[in-house]
Parts: C-alpha cells; structure tokens; sequence
C-alpha cells in the first residue's frame, strides 16, 4: 500500500507554497505514514449486479430489490449495463490508535493519523477499482468513477442496504441508526460498467459532495469527503 | 503417453481455446457457478473437450477456473471441491484422445493476499492444496495455475501443487496489464526469476490482452527463462457490441501471430478469451513444424520482490544492503517491536531506499519476542511500502520459513554458515521457498583467521548449497569484517578472502562493513576507507547504513574506478547538480520569556517545563506566564494557521507545548484553579466522528478554558444536564453527517425549553452558516481556531 503523501498534506490543510513545515514535523508526518500502513488491515467485497433499469426516481436494481434514488445516480450510471456496489475498509486498528494518542496528549500525530487512515481507505478502494476495472475491460466496458451516498442528492440512509446487498459485514463493516459506517474508514461505493468511456474521478466527486467544509479546513479547494470517512 | 516435459523439449506444443465462451454461446453459462456445471452439464463439457481436442490441441484445461474452496463459496458451494473438480477432469478426460494432456486449471481465489488483504499465505496454501489434491486424485496430468495477478499468491499455490502433487508437472502463468505489469506490478521478468526459483516447471503469460500485446511479455521472459514457456492471448482485445462482449480477432489472425510467439521464446501456444476450436487448429498449423527457442539464462544472482528484480554481482552496480532494520543497539526500535509496532520497521524501510538501498536487511531479534510472528508481520509490513527485495535475517529457523512464506519475492536469507547444524536447517528452507542465501565463512572452529581457509569455508557451502539443489549463483558470500581495533593483523585477511570468492568460486561478495570500525574513534573515516579498499577486491553488495551519505558517496566514486558505472553515468548524475549551501540559523531568541513563546509557536515539547519554571522563577505572575506568553504565541499560531503558513499538525503541535506548560503552572495553583469560563463540548446523538469535536477541546483547554467533554454519540439529554450542572457559559455541538444535524437541532430545541442561560456554537463538515441559523444555534465556527475565537469574544463581554 502506498499512501500518499501529498494527499495526506492536503488533508492537513497543508498549501503548497505555503505552509512551511520543519524538518522534524516531516519527520513526523513519516512517521506517522509508517504507523498507518502498519495498523491498516485492507479488506474489500463487491458484487456485481446484471440488471438495471432507470426510472423516474432513480436506478432500481432488480436482483436485490434496491432503488438508488435521485438524479445524480441516474446520470452517473446512465451508459450502465451492469453495476458493481463495493465496499472497503482498513478495520478499526487505526482508529483505535487515534483515539489513544488524543488520550495521551499527542493531538499532532493523532491528526496525522486520522488524515493517513482517510488516504488508506481511499487506496484500498482504489485498489479494488484497478481488479474491477480489469473484470470490466475482459468484458468491453469501462468502468466508473465510485460514486457514494452523501454525493449529490443519493441520501445516506441507502447506506444499511447497500451494506445488506455487499455483505460488508463479511468484512467488518457495519451501518449505525443515523447511517454512519463503522469502522469509520470505510468506503461503501456505486461503480458502473459503461458502454462508453466514463469521466475522470476526483473533480466530479469533489463537486458532487455535501461536505462544504471538512474537519482539516480546506478552504481553497472543496474536501473529498463522502459517506462515513472524514 | 510420454512425460509431457520431455515432449516439450523438441516440440511445440498447442494448448485449448476458451471454455467460457463456448459456454456462453451454448447459452449455458448464466449466474451461476460455471463449475457446477461440471456435474450439471457434464456431457456439454465433454464435447468441448472433444471440439477442442480434435481441433489440435495437445492440451486441453479442466473446467475449474473458480474450482478453489474460497471461489465456490461464492455460490455456497464450498463443501464440494472435490466432486467438482474431480467431474472436470473426468470430463476432459472423456472428452479426449488418448495422445491428449490434461491440465487442472487452478485460477486466483479472488481474495487479496497479505499485505494488500487479508488472505495469509498458509489460507491461500491450504485452499489451492485443497484443489489441487481433488484434480490430481482424478487423474490430471498437469496441473495449470493461471491468470494470476499477484506474485505471494501465485507462490502459495505454486507450492501447494508442488506438495500435494509432487509428480506432475506445474505450469504457473501470470496475466499482464498494458503496462506490462500485473496488476499488482509484477513485471514478467520478476515472474520468472521467482516462480522458477520456487520450482515451477513451465511459465506463462495468459489472458492480458491479445497476442500482439503478450508478444512484449514472452520476448522480456524470454531474457531469464530457464524453464518453458507458455502463452495464451486473448482474441483481441474486448469491445462492446449493443450489451455483448465481442472479441474482434480472428482465428487466421490469431494463427498469424503464433510463429511470433513460438519465435519469441514460447513453446506452448494456446489462446484465452473469445478464442474457439477454429483457433486452436489455425495455431497448430502455424506451429506444428517449429521447434521451441532455447531459454534464454544466464548464470546470474537475482534477488526479488514481488515487483522488482534486483541482480548482484558481475558487471552489475554494486547494490547496497540497508543495515537499519535491526533493534540490536537501537532502543527505540526494540522498545517498539516489544509493543508490536512497526511504524519505524516502515519508517527505516521507506527512508533507506530514498537514501539509495537496494536490498533491505530485516532483523527483528529481540530475547523476548516471538520472532517467527513478529518477522512475519515486519516482512509483510515492509514489502507493502518498498520495492525493495528482503534479506531476511534471522538465526531462528522457524522465523527464516515463516518469513519466507509470507514473502513474495525471491528473498536472501541472512544466513548460513558452514556449521553442518546450519547447513542442513537452513539449506532446504531457501530450496524449498526459492531463495537465495548469504553464507559466512566460519564454522565449527569459528572464523578462520587465513583468506585461504575461509575460501574453503566458502567452497563447503557452495557445495552443500548445489547439493540441495540450489543453483551456486542463488549463494553469496559474507567473508566477514573483524574490527581492527581487537584483531588488527586480519583486516587484509577479508579483503584477501573477497578477491579470492570471486576468484575461485564466482558468486557474489557481500560485506558488513562497519564492523571494521568497532571501538575505535572517528568511526566513518575507518569504515569508508576500508569500503574503499573492499570495493576495489571486488565487493558487490555492502551492509551498510545508507543514510551516512559519505559510504553512499564512495560507493559510488567506486564505481567509475572499478568500472562497473560505465560512462560514469550514475556518478553524473548524481553530482552534477549538488551545491550544498548551508541553512541559515535561525534568529535565538534572548529572554526566557522569548524562548517560551518561540517553543510553543515552533511546537518544541523539549525543555519547556524548565523554560515554564525559569519565568516563575524569574517573579513572572502565573498570568503573566499565560496571557502575555502562552496565549500571544497561540495566537500568532492560530494567525498562521488562518494565513495557510502553518497546517492543523503544526496547531496541534504547539496546543501540544501550551498542554505541557499548563501541566507545570497548575502546581502552582491552589485547588480552585481559575478558569476563564466552562465549555461543554459533545458530539451529537447518532454521530461517531469526533476528530474535529477532539481538537477543538485542546484549543479550548489550551486558552483556560474549563472543558466538560460528553464524548460523542451524546443525547440530547446529557447535554442540557451537564449545562446545568456545570454552568456552562457555552455549548459546543458537532456533527459530521446531514442524517444527524437534526438532533443538533433537538440538542438545542432542548437546551433553549430548559431555559438554559448558555449560549450555543455549532460545527461539522457539513455545517455552514445558514444551516447553523436554521437550527438556531447561536454561532457557528469553521473550524477550531474560530470556535476559539467566538468564545474569547464572549467572554470578553
């Protein structure tokens, strides 16, 4: 697993030219690296549906009796013959640790963490991303960006049927009352195979997603959070 | 019916078609499992066998893709292996002529693999094993492990079909990206280069694309094969037509291409996806009268990792071992690996390669640790962040196997020596995982003083190593460095000992370098001559620190004088370009005063209680401490943090200072500490996300503020109680999600119908001003540093 590095600055609300950093906080942040891919546990599980039908609310999933509801699904599945529901997450030993260095009075390197533990989430997806898109090529089609709850007008209360319908719970993953996930870096997301070539990822979901204003204060440029990982 | 690897050796030999595709078209391929259809459809299977076998080939694969325990679970058939894969064979071996091989084919379990998932080495081995008994109990004839992506996983089954099926031969084939990596970045070359050393008795490439894109992929294994090799495109590579997958090659086209292949190194051709009987009889046409291409290796050390190869010796760069990961002498280091942590395993590991390692060294050696699991955890850590091959190094048997299963690559085992005791434990280990392996030249009598002597040393565990199978240039040798500080007079001794390894013996010398300096002053100078002198007798792979820059330097000033950098390209252009200016100093600052305010805007945690006790002592007030040093340098914290010169560690780090120096000035208050107000803080019912509730707590506590933390998932309830109870001048609320702003707005509602007297900020990532005013919270705060400031505001009033 590779995190990135710059990814995790900018989690950090770090803005190239600047934010001036010491040696020792890059040291720091290092460290923190390593402490991250060693206390990640990637697990993943997807499933692919075979039909698909748009409706006026949204796109219903016949197979598993599931509506994705709202526009934006519609429009981010609408060259779809088939759609992939995945679900990812790097366990909880992470954020285990978070909590105990704010305990312990180390708040630099528990954000640190945090900020790891959300890039690791997001390569792990990624990961699965490559394999599905590989799955997708063997069959002429290209695959779609993730797309999630909390983008655009797809609700998160999907989220407890979404998780049924991949048995996330095969990998830990678990969906409380207010449709949070836990662990909290976990990524439940909508992939599509399209009959065309699809748009590029991470500007859209940036544009698509409700949270304006992220707990690492991006001002400049939106944060790409979505459901369940901050 | 001969041994198919004899018949290989002078013939080319032609592999199926697709199964999937003729059961498609057959329409017998729906949502179910395809290997239930083994048992369901077996007749239909049987005649592809026959369209197949009639059609040429001398080949056909089993109907078993998915036939693994983790794979069939899928369709909750996991309690029948056996049957099914035993049907498959039963019906290829139906379904063909008597002159026709069957292959088992094994594919992935889809599952990842540690360290990118949760599949350990002996899950995978045991699953593969599983299947691998059932289709050679019915009678296989070879067995097939293909499609592969990832190299640990090719490995475990690989040595499954080995174990279980000890007299058939294994094809392992690997399916490729454009790129011409796998798509866990496993290069064809590094393919090779270990599932070779593992034992493998034919390679491939499969799948991946169409054949043009594979003739790339078998022409680069073509370069260090010792094995056969084998290949199978894809028609073509897939296009969409209406919602059905079309393969536009044809089989005249596809038989056009199979000279190429057969000319480029492979002597199995067959085909994969959207491929047809029409397809097998135009390869065999086009190759039945070809003779395979000889493998293409040189005699030569190669070290790997599951996406790197890494040759040593010869005319190669000299390649340096990074020394780090090791506790002994490092306290730190051990103190983690006795928590469990490896975050400095990691750190070490990914620093040495930026600093020029090319092989890393991992020792986790502690008295009281239980080695094999921890070495296991070290190696699965490191190999998920560097590209680096492993020396693995241990002197714990158990450790060095358990190390060498979780591992992907071909791997150097740190070491063997010429005890017999050490020769026969180690030895079968590095055959048996495809290895290579350093030995030291001492033995029963310890380290011999003469160069001739630990030639011999040398020579022994060369032998022995060759006896047991492994090939002399899978050995290296560590002619050991004595310090010259105890036993001068054999320093020369190992550099003797060097010229005459790679003299008499030709494999590669490794050397621990900065032993030599042992208890003797300016320690880097005595290392980096003797690197030099060492260099200069033909060192090829040191042991050394790589982040002291001046042995990263002679290593490779020694390079242009032993002309293994030719052109002294490397030198260049690593020097070209370095002008060194020095930093300038920062500006000291001069009172206490100045020093505590710059600690804690630097976030420099060291000696700031001194520094706290030196303005008490200096008759500072405790007031004077807090409001006109800790809380100024806060604040132009906080103002950096809003400029963007400084990031949310930075805040964190000097809140971190402020914590500490707040600790030492409490002593010095009587019990009622005075504080500037209370804050309850919360993070709202149905919320689990706190981070962003957790920092603004430290602020807040950083300004004096008297904070009652509710933790996060709080009812609506405990809010209003702990208001009450606690008089707080202020609520803080947070909340992550849209689905859990409406009990910040209970919370409120709550707190407004108890007629609290306290005011209520709100915050979360979804929060902004409008939605804070629709639920009638009285300020909303962006982030930390302004909740901080709304508060000041407040209390100011």
């Amino acid at each position: 697993m590779n995190i990135d590095k710059n990814e995790v600055l900018r989690y950090l609300g770090y803005k190239q030219g600047k934010t001036k950093i010491s040696s020792s906080m890059l040291e720091k942040i290092d460290y923190y690296i390593s402490l991250g891919i060693t206390l990640a546990e990637p697990n993943t599980c997807y499933r692919i549906l075979n039909k698909i039908n748009f409706k006026p609310k949204g796109v219903e999933l016949p197979e598993v009796e599931l509506v994705l509801p709202g526009q934006d699904i519609s429009n981010h599945l609408k060259n779809c013959n088939k759609v992939c529901l995945v679900a990812t997450t790097i366990g909880r030993q992470l954020e285990d640790k978070v909590s105990e260095l704010f305990n312990h009075e180390e708040y630099a390197g528990g954000t640190i963490l945090d900020a790891v533990g959300s890039d690791a989430v997001e390569k792990a997806a990624d990961q699965l991303q490559e394999e599905l898109k590989l799955k997708a090529k063997k069959q002429g089609y290209h695959l779609t960006w993730r797309f999630a709850s909390g983008y655009g007008d797809l609700p998160l209360d999907i989220n407890s049927k979404l998780a049924s319908v991949v048995s996330a719970n095969s990998i830990g993953i678990t969906v409380t009352e207010s449709n949070m996930l836990l662990p909290q870096k976990s990524i439940l997301g909508i992939v599509g195979f399209s009959a065309t070539e699809t748009d590029t990822p991470l500007a859209d979901k940036c544009a698509y997603c409700n949270a304006v204003d992220c707990a690492y204060r991006n001002r400049s440029d939106k944060c790409a959070k979505h459901n369940g990982k901050d | 019916m001969p041994n198919i690897m004899e018949k290989i050796k002078d013939s080319i030999l032609v592999f199926d078609g697709a199964m999937g595709t003729l059961l498609q078209n057959q329409g017998l391929l729906g949502e179910g499992c395809p290997e239930l259809l083994n048992v369901e459809e077996h007749q239909a299977l049987v005649n592809i066998h026959r369209m197949y076998s009639k059609a040429g080939a001398d080949i056909v694969e089993t109907n078993t893709f998915g036939g693994s325990r983790i794979k069939l679970a899928e369709f909750g058939l996991e309690e029948r292996v056996a049957e099914l894969n035993a049907a498959a064979v039963k019906a290829a071996k139906s379904g063909v002529s008597e002159s026709t091989y069957v292959a088992l084919s094994v594919g992935p379990t889809g599952k990842m693999m540690q360290p990118s998932g949760p599949l350990t080495f002996e899950e995978a081995y045991d699953v593969f094993r599983e299947q691998i008994a059932a289709g050679a109990e019915a009678g296989a004839d070879v067995i097939c492990i293909e499609t592969m992506s990832d190299l640990g996983e090719a490995r475990a089954a690989l040595l499954a079909a080995k174990d279980v099926a000890p007299n058939l031969p294994v094809i392992c084939s690997m399916t490729f990206q454009p790129d011409g990596r796998t798509l866990m970045g496993t290069d064809p070359q590094t393919a090779v280069i270990t599932l070779q050393a593992l034992g493998a008795d034919i390679l491939g490439a499969n799948c991946s694309g169409g054949p043009e894109e594979l003739l790339q992929v078998i022409s680069e294994m073509q370069q260090v094969n010792k094995v056969p090799l084998l290949v199978q495109p894809n028609a073509g590579l897939p296009e969409l037509q209406g919602d059905k997958t079309v393969f536009p090659l044809t089989a005249s086209e596809m038989g056009a291409y199979a000279p190429k292949l057969v000319e480029a190194g492979a002597s199995l051709v067959g085909s994969c996806c959207g491929s047809t009987p029409e397809f097998t009889t135009a390869i065999k046409e086009a190759v039945q009268n070809m003779v395979p291409v000889k493998p293409g290796y040189k005699p030569q050390t190669y070290i790997t990792s599951s996406n790197r190869t890494v040759a040593v010796g010869n005319n190669h760069p000299v390649q340096i071992i990074g020394e780090r990961i090791n506790p002994t002498g490092k306290k730190a280091l051990s103190e983690e690996l006795r928590q469990g942590s490896l975050a400095r395993v990691v750190q070490e590991a990914v620093q040495q390669v930026e600093k020029g390692a090319a092989i890393l060294d991992v020792n986790v050696g502690l008295p009281d640790i239980d080695e094999p699991a921890m070495l296991v955890k070290a190696v699965n850590a490191v190999q998920k962040v560097v590209s680096a091959p492993l020396q693995i190094d241990s002197t714990n048997v158990n450790a060095i196997e358990a190390a060498l299963k979780a591992y992907h690559g071909k791997a150097l085992v740190n070491s063997v020596n010429g005890k017999d005791e050490s020769l026969e434990s180690v030895l079968p280990l590095v055959k048996r995982y495809g290895a290579c392996v350093l030995g030291l030249c001492l033995d029963e009598t310890g380290i011999p003083k003469m160069a001739e002597d630990r030639l011999k040393v040398a020579e022994k565990i060369v032998a022995r190593a060759v006896e047991y199978g492994i090939p002399k240039e899978d050995v290296l040798i560590d002619c050991l460095v004595l310090t010259a500080s105890a036993q001068q007079q054999e320093v020369l001794e190992t550099i003797k000992t060097a010229q005459l390894v790679k003299e008499k013996l030709g494999v590669p010398v490794v050397l621990g370098v900065s032993n030599v300096s042992f208890g003797l002053p300016n320690r880097k100078l005595l290392n980096r001559t003797f690197l030099a002198m060492a260099l200069a007798a033909g060192l090829d792979a040191p042991i050394i620190n790589p982040h002291d820059q001046e042995m990263v330097d002679t290593i490779l000033a020694g390079q242009v004088l032993s002309y293994r950098d030719v052109d002294s390209k490397n030198y260049i252009s690593a020097y070209q370009n370095v002008k060194n200016t020095p930093q300038p100093a920062a500006e000291a600052p001069k009172t206490t005063g100045e020093k505590l305010y710059q600690a804690v805007v630097s976030g420099l945690k060291e000696g700031i209680i001194p520094l706290v006790e030196d303005c008490l002592a200096q008759d500072m007030s405790l007031m004077t401490v807090v409001d006109d040093i800790l809380v100024p340098a806060l604040d132009e914290v906080g103002s950096k943090y809003e400029k963007g010169e400084f990031f949310l560690p930075q805040l964190m780090q000097s809140a971190e200072v402020v914590q500490l120096a707040f600790s030492r000035l409490r002593q010095e208050l009587d019990s009622g500490a005075v504080s500037k107000g209370t804050v309850i803080l919360a993070t709202v019912k149905g919320d689990i996300h706190d981070i962003g509730k957790n920092i603004v707590k430290v602020l807040m506590e950083n300004y004096g503020y008297n904070v009652v933390d509710l933790g996060k998932d709080v009812p609506p309830e405990d809010v209003v109680q702990a208001a009450r109870e606690n008089r707080a001048q202020l609520v803080g609320l947070s909340a992550l999600m849209t689905t859990t702003i409406p009990n910040m707005k209970e919370t409120i509602e709550q707190l407004k119908e108890a007629k609290i007297d306290t005011k209520v900020i709100v915050g979360g990532a979804v929060l902004n001003q409008s939605y804070a005013d629709m639920i009638n919270a009285d300020f909303y705060a962006r982030d930390a540093r302004e909740a901080v400031q709304i508060a000041n505001e407040l209390m100011k009033n």
